[in-house]
């Protein structure tokens, strides 16, 4: 497996955020993790990035990596995430922004101009960006600025792309184009998705499995199918619904009611 | 770095080849380019000596000293304004404003207080500037992190506080005073060789290294969150950021005395001219600060020669209603 997470736990002050959470993901899987407000999805995050040190480990590539060991450019090399808003200010054009995801490969006697720049040129093709390069980012959609993060931590090269509820505010249509994207991904480069999802349709349709977070524990984790439940929604999202079976790929589809 | 980013760059470089050079003819005695250049000519060993004594001691040993301290000074407080504005992600911090000027103030009032000489107000000035640094520093950070609003704040406050004790004991020593004011209005008067090798080294060091920072700099406009995700070490870019810059104005303060608004000003030009891109922000802001301070400085001892104006007021002058038209212009966006 890519990662591996054994006993994760966070508090903030008397807060419990997250109990004794233990997963793993295996590489080339797109794990959805979903729950409600403030069950700890964010914090997660944190602690599987080292943003915020937790009790428990973070293994990667079959236990052989601690994340205690890494330090922070190591860790950018592993890990690439797109928030579900940029703090971005001032002009940057699409380029600069792309730019700053070879970070963790340059050091302050080694530039990496030449290779760094092949990178960023196949992401931006990849991508679709080759009309924004040189536009400023305020002159962009929500959507082509997303874009533009999920191409920034791709630059990074990392071996796992966390989403973290990278398309809670865009429209459907650009939500999917981002998931797309990243079932693409998925199947050229080996890349390892970790996706918080609010949309939990969105979540069944694209995601391999799913982890249920609540009050900060783990209460499940499986397939779509055997996770989207009306006993689950009842329980943990306090949601009566109807789940039936999306004809076009078999996978359950949630119809509250209401 | 882009076709414009390297013509602007260029030709700020120039300018300020040229300025240097134009400045040093300026002053209560008229001295003409051609006796320059045959003085400085003759000291790189290229020309015969044909200036007079007076001519060469004025250039050599009043002026050239006078004028690269301005320049070093300048480029100190634009290179460290603009790092400390990407740090704090916030265009409107200068190093003076988290405290360093109240506690410079404060140190050289100290030393006049004590019945020293000016010599010592830029030592008392110094060590004060950087304890206080230090508090802040140690004082804003809770659970293995610095928090940006309470070393603002505390600055802040700790500022309000030195001014006024800094206010009482010049109010106090009644008529005597008049020197330390002036200092306290920013004087490049003192500039000589000597001071030029104390503080030269250290202040170029110090701005090269901050010019090494641009990349941080830029991640950092997303905040310390996201810039964790891209892989940069934001504790200890912080403190290396911090700690260059407050010691590099410190030492420009001990020998330049408060020179006000230069760290705010050539920055925000800039951004205007180039955008946020700080790998091009910073040369330009250390070349644009340079140029900025030797202007005024030669205009602080020239406007009303042979009587000098505080550079200080100079600055202000200038710096103030820029200051407010940029807030004119940031209100207009808001509408």
């Amino acid at each position: 497996m890519i990662i591996k997470a054994e006993k994760l736990s966070y508090n903030y002050g008397q807060l419990q955020a997250l109990k004794d959470i233990d997963f793993q993901v295996k590489s080339g899987e797109l794990l959805g993790v979903i729950g409600p407000n403030g069950s700890g999805k964010t914090t997660l995050v944190k602690n599987i990035t080292g943003v915020l040190k937790s009790d428990g480990q973070v293994y990667f590539n079959n236990k052989e990596i601690s994340l205690s060991s890494l330090d922070r450019k190591s860790i950018a090399r592993k890990i690439g995430v797109v928030p579900q808003k940029s703090q971005l200010k001032g002009d940057f054009t699409v380029r600069e922004v792309i730019e700053m995801g070879r970070y963790p490969h340059q050091s302050k006697f080694k530039k990496d101009d030449k290779s760094g720049r092949k990178v960023v040129d196949k992401i931006i093709d990849k991508l679709n960006l080759n009309k924004f390069t040189e536009r400023f980012t305020g002159e962009l959609s929500g959507g082509e600025f997303q874009k533009v993060l999920v191409a920034r931590a791709l630059a990074q090269e990392p071996e796992i792309l966390i989403f973290d509820e990278a398309t809670s505010h865009l429209d459907i249509n650009h939500s999917i184009d981002i998931f797309k994207l990243a079932r693409e991904l998925i199947k050229q480069n080996q890349l390892t998705v970790i996706a918080i999802i609010h949309d939990l349709n969105l979540a069944a349709q694209f995601c391999d499995r799913l982890m249920v977070l609540k009050k900060g524990e783990k209460v499940s984790i499986g397939n779509p199918e055997e996770i989207i439940t009306e006993e689950m929604l009842a329980s943990i999202f306090d949601l009566e619904a109807l789940i039936k079976t999306n004809p076009a790929n078999k996978r359950p589809f949630i119809i509250p009611v209401i | 770095m882009n076709k414009r980013n390297f013509l602007i760059t260029a030709i700020l470089f120039s300018l300020l080849i040229l300025v240097s050079i134009y400045v040093l003819s300026l002053g209560s005695i008229d001295i003409s380019y051609r006796t320059i250049i045959n003085i400085i000519g003759s000291r790189l060993g290229l020309a015969e000596l044909s200036a007079s004594r007076t001519d060469r001691i004025i250039i050599e040993n009043v002026r050239l000293p006078r004028n690269i301290m301005a320049l070093l000074v300048g480029a100190t407080l634009a290179t460290s304004g603009l790092s400390m504005q990407g740090l704090f992600q916030n265009p409107l911090v200068s190093p003076y404003l988290i405290g360093i000027s109240a506690s410079a103030s404060l140190g050289s009032v100290i030393a006049f207080t004590m019945g020293l000489s000016p010599s010592y107000y830029g030592l008392f000035a110094f060590v004060i500037s950087m304890l206080t640094a230090t508090i802040i520093y140690l004082f804003s950070r809770v659970n293995q992190r610095s928090s940006v609003t309470l070393l603002l704040l505390l600055g802040i406050g700790l500022g309000s506080l030195y001014s006024a004790i800094s206010s009482f004991l010049i109010y106090y020593s009644g008529e005597d005073s008049f020197q330390v004011i002036v200092w306290l209005m920013g004087y490049l008067g003192d500039a000589s060789w000597e001071r030029i090798t104390y503080a030269a080294p250290t202040i170029i060091l110090g701005i090269i290294i901050l010019n090494c920072f641009g990349s941080e700099l830029n991640i950092f406009m997303s905040g310390e969150e996201e810039a964790k995700y891209l892989g940069v070490n934001v504790e200890r870019t912080k403190k290396i950021i911090l700690g260059i810059s407050t010691f590099i104005v410190a030492i420009s303060v001990a020998y330049g005395g408060l020179i006000s608004f230069v760290g705010l000003v050539i920055p925000h030009i800039l951004r205007i001219l180039v955008g946020n891109n700080h790998k091009i922000l910073l040369p330009l802001s250390s070349l644009g600060g340079a140029l900025f301070l030797l202007i005024a400085d030669t205009t602080a001892r020239t406007v009303i020669a042979p009587i000098e104006i505080p550079i200080g007021i100079i600055t202000s002058v200038i710096g103030g209603p820029f200051f407010i038209y940029l807030l004119i212009k940031r209100r207009a966006k808001l509408r």
